[in-house]
């Protein structure tokens, strides 16, 4: 071992790369089951988390009207984060719009929030396919970082991009009652957990 | 006949009923990205599909001229933040495995061209190769069929992937992006690297040197020799032992000498002498730069030859080459 730092050092003090970081302790990670998404936001990963209440905002929609968060309160709300820029987000998009079809009239507010992109990349989203349901902009990320927990992809330089491809359930008061991020292996394209989760507590307010 | 089946059956026995059963590649710390069997091709143990594209000067570099080196492939786009918080251990990915021969290459998929050249020069470090897929068709190329189906895109389905290909462009490892195991630092493959391609006897490296024109200087070469091994000195003992011999090639308006070898050490084996190398061994080659010689960088060639041996057995001869920069600045 001291002869490869012997001389790998010697090769780094000669192309002066750059520095280590050090390694990698990703947050709390639930494996992939039937009931739900591998990587789940728990309070091992800090706020806000399941069970918070989410954090209030307003943002402009695709046509500049401010949208508030607490405005929806008394309905269950599903909060996306996407960016058009995201193969995973791009790859979830008509599924989001089929999900926010099939809820319409259950009581059930979908709203995007496509995070820190230029005006050109936001438009091509919302041209791509119809959502009939607001799609926010979040200039310079700022919304979706007061939503990421700080276990949330810790090594990420761009903090801002933590919660790319990440879905949310409110419950009528507004609290987090499903939190994931995006977990590239075991890929839910289709929303199936949101969907569950949705089912889930629509019934237990049914009750 | 009867005897050796007997036997074997002893031997059967004394293994144990219980099969031993190896856990799937992806169950394996680190690498839950790796490509499943039902993903389709291209797979590890197939070869590696072919490609050509351009470096930041715009010259086409080839997957096949690289054959008879290990391979390290990371596909990359500068907008991808798992992508964006590797993209600098990959550099020192590359200087730990460069001087055992392992070559680093990352692409850019789909991108404009100033993009990823200005990100590229901020980021990627000199030992890594860049080159810049801006249709993505050679990138498609390596999706497997039915990775991330959901993507159209198909060049997308290998962002962030990155694979280990062998000598003979063989697939040997292929990693999809793990977003719940995320490590920047390349963790797994370096893992893999170490066992692939675990480090020479002898390590050698040399460090850049600057000359101006019409001057000389002292190229430095630093070998390093295994714990318990040496090599034969410089001047062997007994004409039978490989000499250790370090050449550096001239090249034009550079010409390299003989090269120095420090004083070896020596032990008394049966009624002779045997003079070797062990451990740090510090060389200099004397580089005399022509005063008209063209300004900038330059690789100079060089060969290494030697043999290792411990005290009771001796390895093969090995003839191995490297490469050392030589940056020509105007004379003073």
């Amino acid at each position: 071992m001291k002869r490869l730092v012997l001389l790998s050092s010697l090769v780094l003090a000669a192309c002066a790369s750059s520095p280590a970081a050090p390694p990698a302790s990703p947050g709390e990670v639930v494996g992939a089951t039937a009931d739900g998404p591998s990587i789940v936001v728990t309070e091992a990963m800090g706020s806000p988390h399941l069970g918070d209440v989410a954090p209030d905002f307003e943002l402009p929609d695709q046509d500049g009207r401010p949208v508030k968060l607490s405005a929806t309160r008394g309905s269950v709300v599903v909060l996306a984060f996407v960016a058009s820029f995201c193969p995973f987000s791009r790859a979830e998009q008509p599924h989001l719009a089929e999900l926010a079809t099939d809820y319409d009239g259950k009581n059930v507010k979908v709203i995007a929030i496509g995070i820190s992109e230029p005006e050109p990349d936001y438009r091509a989203y919302l041209a791509r396919v119809p959502m009939h349901f607001p799609v926010l902009r979040d200039e310079g990320g700022v919304v979706a970082l007061r939503f990421t927990p700080p276990g949330a992809q810790p090594q990420f330089k761009d903090r801002t991009k933590a919660l790319v491809t990440s879905n949310l359930v409110l419950d009528p008061e507004g609290r987090i009652r499903f939190f994931s991020v995006l977990d590239t292996v075991h890929f839910d394209d289709k929303l199936t957990y949101v969907r569950r989760a949705l089912d889930r507590l629509l019934a237990e307010h049914a009750g | 006949m009867t005897r050796v089946f007997a036997l074997a059956l002893i031997f059967l026995a004394a293994c144990g009923g219980a099969a031993v059963t190896v856990p799937p590649i992806w169950e394996r710390p680190g690498l839950g990205g790796a490509v499943r069997p039902e993903m389709g091709s291209p797979q590890p143990g197939e070869v590696a599909p072919e490609l050509a594209l351009p470096d930041l000067e715009g010259h086409p570099v080839s997957l096949a001229s690289m054959r008879g080196s290990w391979v390290v492939v990371h596909f990359t786009a500068t907008w991808c933040p798992f992508c964006d918080s590797e993209v600098e251990h990959l550099g020192v990915l590359a200087d730990t495995m460069a001087p055992r021969g392992v070559k680093t290459v990352i692409i850019d998929v789909e991108e404009d061209a100033r993009v990823w050249n200005d990100y590229a020069g901020k980021h990627v470090a000199p030992s890594v190769v860049a080159l810049h897929d801006a249709s993505g068709a050679a990138t498609a190329r390596f999706a497997p069929a039915r990775a991330q189906p959901s993507f159209v895109d198909r060049a997308q389905a290998v962002l962030d992937a990155t694979l280990i290909l062998d000598p003979a462009g063989v697939i040997r490892l292929f990693l999809l992006p793990d977003s719940a195991h995320f490590d920047p630092t390349f963790g797994a493959v370096r893992a893999e690297l170490e066992h692939l391609v675990p480090p020479p006897v002898v390590g050698i490296a040399a460090a850049p040197c600057t000359v101006a024109a019409g001057h000389h200087a002292e190229l430095g070469v630093m070998l390093d020799v295994a714990p318990g091994y040496h090599v034969m000195s410089d001047g062997p003992s007994a004409p039978i032992y490989v000499a250790t011999r370090v050449v550096v090639d001239s090249s034009p308006g550079v010409g390299a000498g003989d090269a120095l070898y420090p004083a070896p050490a020596s032990f008394v084996f049966a009624d002779r002498t045997i003079t070797t190398f062990a451990g740090a061994v510090e060389l200099k080659v004397p580089l005399d730069v022509a005063p008209e010689a063209a300004l900038g960088a330059r690789l100079l060639r060089g060969t290494l030859r030697y043999q290792a041996c411990t005290a009771t057995r001796c390895l093969f001869p090995v003839s191995r080459t490297f490469e050392v920069a030589v940056v020509i600045v105007a004379k003073p």
